[in-house]
């Protein structure tokens, strides 16, 4: 055997590789992405599934994916994967063997830290022959999202002068029966009108019945959220961290207030992810669709104010909403607030206000 | 790890990495050696360079100065000389080539891992390559060439994983390439070695070592099967006396009969060989897993002699899960599709080869598309069937060729076929036997009119 002849071979083998990798690398190659959960609270697990499949005989050496995420999708340490982090997106390189008819299924553990609609539209895959002589790459289109609600705070941490205002809530909702609520019948009592009188349950026991009304509330709640820090903040946020737990008080009022059927709709000076660069308002509402509603909107909030707080109370007080309870949280009640939200209490709105406390602060 | 070990750790890599730098630059010290150096010298000279080059690396340890270095590798170089004599001005150019491998070896302590020395390692292959075609142009040179074709042998195959961990390494894009590049290079390896190995194949297939290895392999193998004789043993005796030619019954018939006999048993035999070969590998296939199982089990326990990481705590990260997709079947399939296609009839559909009514409509439809194209209507495969529809009365108003009359009956019916099509292709609603019962009975009334 002669060595040069080898020594060519070897570089033509080398070649032949490189023109089949360049034209045959990335066919029949299937990939998809996909997330465990479609809506997560912060700081909660999900996985993300990656599905590779090679369905020709040729392996790949190697197969890179690369893909932007939010810096806020924490991902475990992991050793063929690396993840290099900017402020905003982190690039999250995934990398393959692939052997000849072979399908791999990666599952990460990611930590979502923070609230916010995460979306993932595309992924770069790369591959390429073992020499580095041909490299292919080929985007792959795709839809992915996951949102990440705040999470709640335990009722014992919200910054309230006293705890028993959520009480309040609750007990309000027995204030009047509703006519339209039926919860069965009951003997009749002195003051019941006559057109409440069920005479068939009165012919059937003998006694005089009447319908039993369900209680209800007429009453309504307002979360009304202030992203300003101070009256002279101007659009961006100057401390998140504090809205950030003020969004949390006002998730877990919400889900506390819709957990006891009353009706919640949320107010706030901010603006939303897909929603435009408009002062964000959900109409109260009742039932896991508001609650869903409630969150996913919180949870696409963004910290910039998009006009006063002061002004978007003065269009509730010029709206003339009334028989609502407005509950304010914020971080400072200047810049005419006062009488916007006296104003709010003179049309028959009941007003509470809680303070977020400064980071590390106590409640006021 | 203390540091008395770090250090013997370094001395190894580092040793290994100027070893690897001998034999890449292997051409460079035997053409030194088969100039210079008397050819019982050759040997020993060649292979006391990796002598030289452990004690560069020694010397590394303790001079830094690059001045101080080379004092002291002319030192040792001349002590290394003293058994190969001074005897003549080319001892000199010897002695100059011993300093320059202590040197070499002194610059391997800091060096990094092979794959960063790819550029060297190509250069190397270069030597190589020409001088093979040095060593063969000079007749007396002739006897190295075995040396060179090995180590060049091993040169190339260094050199290809160097190559392809350089790649992994950067295809990684990873801060810590190395743990990267670890998870994969398993697989990359067999690769490369299956590189090597066609390489092999295929030059000793062209050079004809390859036939003449395999029919030897071959003629013994048959021997052995037919005779139960080895191949060892010698075919004629030259010493023995040359038996006299027994009779022949008839003129020629025997040599006409034993060569038969002969191409009879080698059919026999490769029949026999293929077959053994084809079981061998169905039961090597069908055992893979367990065959798998086996060196896993192996492999973690050297690794855990070793102490060495398993590989589930390196990807703590994420888990992984492989399935294999190949099955003989779908290859089985695929195959007798290939065949049908491009040698057997087209594969007509037949009306009582569909299973059920919704498989009836489509096939109407589809008909009724096949009649059109036949009539000149180009399909346009981005509308949908209703637009289909539309588009084909417009080219029939247009004076297109004519798929049919455009009565009023058979418009009405090929909208029944088209409605029932949407019913069952996109809505999944069963059909009933009478909705289809229609269609044919319009059917077969459209062929009974003239």
């Amino acid at each position: 055997m002669q060595l040069q002849w080898l020594l060519l071979t070897a570089f033509g083998c080398m070649l032949v590789l490189a023109w089949l990798y360049r034209r045959v690398a990335l066919l029949r190659v299937k990939y998809m992405r996909s997330f465990s959960h479609e809506a997560v609270y912060e700081d909660d697990y999900i996985e993300m599934t990656e599905t590779l499949v090679n369905r020709k005989p040729l392996p790949l050496p190697w197969l890179r994916l690369e893909s932007l995420l939010s810096v806020r999708l924490v991902f475990d340490k992991q050793t063929n994967l690396d993840i290099r982090s900017g402020d905003m997106f982190q690039n999250h390189i995934s990398l393959f063997t692939v052997r000849p008819f072979r399908q791999i299924v990666r599952r990460h553990r990611i930590r979502c830290s923070a609230r916010g609609l995460y979306r993932l539209e595309s992924a770069t895959m790369t591959a390429g022959d073992p020499f580095g002589f041909a490299q292919v790459a080929r985007r792959f289109p795709l839809s992915l999202e996951v949102i990440v609600y705040p999470r709640p705070l335990p009722l014992g941490e919200l910054p309230l002068p006293s705890h028993s205002w959520l009480g309040r809530i609750a007990v309000k909702r027995w204030i009047a029966e509703d006519p339209f609520l039926t919860a069965g019948t009951r003997e009749y009592r002195p003051g019941d009108s006559l057109n409440s009188v069920h005479w068939k349950a009165t012919a059937r026991t003998g006694e005089l019945q009447v319908h039993k009304r369900d209680y209800t509330a007429d009453h309504r709640l307002w979360i009304c959220l202030n992203v300003e820090i101070t009256e002279t903040m101007w659009k961006t946020v100057t401390e998140p961290q504090r809205i950030e737990h003020a969004i949390r008080c006002a998730a877990a009022v919400a889900e506390y207030a819709l957990s006891r059927g009353v009706d919640t709709g949320f107010l706030c000076n901010g603006w939303t992810q897909d929603g435009g660069k408009h002062a964000v308002r959900l109409e109260p509402g009742s039932g896991i669709e508001q609650q869903k509603a409630l969150l996913e909107t919180m949870a696409k909030l963004q910290l910039e104010s998009v006009m006063m707080f002061a002004d978007l109370l003065k269009e509730e007080v010029q709206a003339g909403t009334s028989g609502a309870d407005f509950l304010v949280i914020t971080c400072h009640t200047a810049g005419g607030m006062h009488s916007r939200l006296d104003q709010l209490k003179r049309q028959g709105n009941g007003v509470e206000v809680m303070h977020v406390p400064e980071m590390g602060g106590t409640a006021t | 790890m203390n540091g008395k070990t770090a250090i013997f750790r370094s001395l190894a890599r580092g040793w290994l990495n100027g070893a690897v730098e001998l034999l890449m630059f292997f051409p460079l010290w035997l053409t030194v050696a088969a100039l210079w150096l008397q050819p019982q010298l050759q040997a020993s000279w060649l292979l006391g360079l990796l002598l030289l080059c452990l004690c560069g690396l020694l010397m590394s340890l303790r001079l830094r100065t690059f001045w101080v270095r080379g004092v002291a590798a002319i030192v040792v170089a001349a002590i290394y000389m003293l058994p190969f004599g001074y005897s003549s001005w080319q001892a000199i150019l010897v002695y100059a080539a011993s300093v320059t491998a202590i040197l070499r070896g002194a610059a391997m302590m800091d060096a990094e891992h092979p794959a960063a020395h790819v550029r060297r390692y190509i250069g190397g292959i270069a030597s190589y390559f020409i001088g093979y075609i040095v060593f063969r142009f000079v007749p007396e040179w002739h006897a190295y060439l075995p040396w060179l074709t090995w180590a060049g042998i091993a040169a190339l195959a260094i050199a290809l994983f160097a190559v392809n961990r350089r790649v992994l390494l950067q295809e990684t894009l990873s801060d810590n390439p190395r743990a990267a590049a670890r998870a994969m290079q398993g697989y990359n390896r067999f690769m490369v070695v299956v590189v090597l190995i066609v390489s092999l194949i295929v030059t000793l297939a062209a050079s004809g070592l390859l036939g003449r290895w395999l029919m030897g392999g071959i003629r013994a193998v048959l021997r052995w099967l037919l005779s139960g004789q080895s191949e060892q043993e010698p075919d004629h005796k030259p010493e023995a006396p040359q038996a006299a030619p027994p009779a022949l019954p008839k003129g020629g018939e025997s040599g006409w009969f034993q060569h038969f006999l002969d191409i009879l048993f080698y059919v026999v035999g490769i029949a026999v060989a293929c077959l053994l070969l084809f079981l061998l590998v169905r039961l090597v296939y069908r055992s893979r897993r367990s065959i798998a199982a086996f060196f896993k089990r192996i492999w973690l326990r050297l690794a855990a002699i070793l102490g060495r990481k398993s590989e589930p705590a390196m990807n703590a990260g994420y888990v992984d899960e492989e399935t294999d997709l190949f099955s003989w079947e779908a290859v089985e399939r695929g195959i007798r599709e290939k065949l049908r296609q491009s040698f057997g009839s087209k594969h007509r559909e037949s009306w009582n080869e569909l299973q059920d009514n919704r498989e009836k409509v489509r096939y109407l439809y589809r008909q009724w598309l096949r009649k059109l194209l036949k009539n000149g209507y180009s399909r346009k495969p981005y509308l949908t069937p209703d637009e289909t529809w539309h588009d084909v009365q417009e080219w029939q108003a247009a004076g297109g060729k004519r798929a049919s009359s455009g009565s009023a009956g058979e418009i009405t019916e090929t909208a029944e076929v088209i409605g029932l099509y949407y019913k069952s292709r996109y809505g999944g609603k069963p059909v009933s036997d009478e909705e289809v019962g229609k269609l044919l009975a319009g059917a077969a009334g459209k062929r009974r009119s003239p």
